[in-house]
């Protein structure tokens, strides 16, 4: 029982430097992703943009 | 002649027609511009035919530009009433400091989120804040932008920022807030071919005056690994084609006899090359898979069909030019 109880003590005090870079590294790459429910399923989505419209209902000269 | 409202609806409609998934979205100064119609209700009625024409398109998120307050909050605030997706994390009510818009939306394509921020530049000119009026006050954009991020932690699969603050700012946007994938911008109204990256964001805008349309495709499959831009490899290409032509012409020149200056930029060229060819290969790896996305500035020229109730709107209201 001691022995198990050892073991797992080095196992907690070897991951924990591990982990925390795991965590650092997800969440550098991944600020925003980490608990999405989307789990990668190939998505396509076209996002159509405009930006200073200033009121043009016409063309104009180009 | 490039643009028309009429022109944008019916580019919309036959891309939403073939059921290709779409948003549309506006970055700000929508409605007015700084020398308007000398007419105001002609001002207004041409903002009320943009608002219902956005509306029609199903727009998903609309940012409030400093120019968009020419007319006073309250036209916009009646419109965000009436159903139009307007956003500001930076505009708030001066004496309580409440937002006036929402910060942000979120969108739902299937179990994939995108999250919409909307951000103005930190001042108003003169012009502006006298027409908006004492009632507004503008929160820094840059901390706005990290609260409003800190806010949508966890909820979205993507952050696009809609910025009426310019390019500049936009590029200090991307190096001091993580977590945006895309900045889509205005106020400066510039035409921007290919996408700017900073940090781990990409920056673009479409021009102005509504003449063109930008097309951000995106293709996702990998949560959290960074996006990269398919076009890059095909610009690159070309690089090489012009690099090749001038190695040529190079090599050509020393055929006629020896010349150490023609030497020296013939071997700074090869070697320009040899860098260029292994980005080639790099992108062309990252071209056909992971996270990837292509622009395209759409032009809206004479020869696409315009929406024929949005071009009835525009007669009913008796306007014929800008």
């Amino acid at each position: 029982m001691k022995r198990f109880s050892g073991l797992g003590e080095r196992i907690s005090w070897f991951s924990q430097p591990f982990l925390l870079l795991v965590a650092v590294g997800l969440g550098f790459l991944s600020p925003l992703w980490g608990d999405s429910a989307w789990a990668g399923q190939p998505i396509e989505i076209t996002i159509l943009h405009t930006n200073n419209v200033t009121g043009h209902l016409f063309g104009c000269p180009t | 002649m490039l643009g028309g409202l009429a022109r944008r609806v019916e580019l919309v409609e036959k891309i939403r027609s073939k059921g290709n998934p779409h948003l549309v979205v506006d970055s700000g100064d929508l409605f007015f511009e700084r020398k308007g119609a000398a007419d105001p209700q002609k001002v207004l009625a041409k903002a009320e035919i943009l608002a219902k024409a956005y509306k029609k398109m199903g727009v998903a998120a609309v940012n409030v530009g400093d120019l968009d307050l020419l007319a006073g909050v309250d036209f916009l605030q009646r419109k965000a009433g009436e159903g139009l997706p307007l956003i500001s994390a930076n505009l708030a009510e001066a004496s309580t400091g409440e937002l006036l818009f929402k910060a942000y939306r979120v969108v739902e394509a299937g179990s994939f989120k995108i999250g919409f921020v909307g951000l103005m530049g930190p001042e108003l000119d003169p012009q502006v804040r006298k027409a908006a009026g004492e009632k507004v006050s503008l929160l820094d954009p840059w901390e706005a932008a990290k609260k409003t991020l800190e806010e949508l932690r966890g909820k979205v699969d993507f952050v696009v920022v809609l910025s009426d603050m310019g390019m500049a700012r936009d590029q200090r946007l991307a190096k001091e807030v993580e977590g945006i994938q895309f900045i889509l911008g205005g106020h400066d109204g510039r035409f921007v071919s290919s996408a700017e990256q900073q940090g781990g964001s990409w920056l673009l805008q479409s021009y102005s005056k509504g003449m063109y349309v930008g097309s951000l495709r995106l293709r996702l499959e990998e949560p959290g690994r960074p996006i990269w831009d398919e076009g890059r490899a095909s610009r690159l290409e070309q690089e090489l084609a012009k690099l090749d032509g001038r190695i040529d012409a190079h090599r050509k020149a020393q055929e006629r006899g020896p010349n150490p200056s023609v030497e020296r930029s013939l071997k700074q060229l090869e070697e320009q090359r040899i860098r260029l060819k292994q980005e080639l290969e790099e992108s062309r790896k990252k071209r056909d898979r992971g996270n990837r996305f292509s622009w395209r500035l759409e032009p809206l020229d004479p020869s696409l069909p315009e929406d024929r109730e949005v071009t009835r709107w525009i007669q009913e209201a008796g306007i014929q030019a800008d």
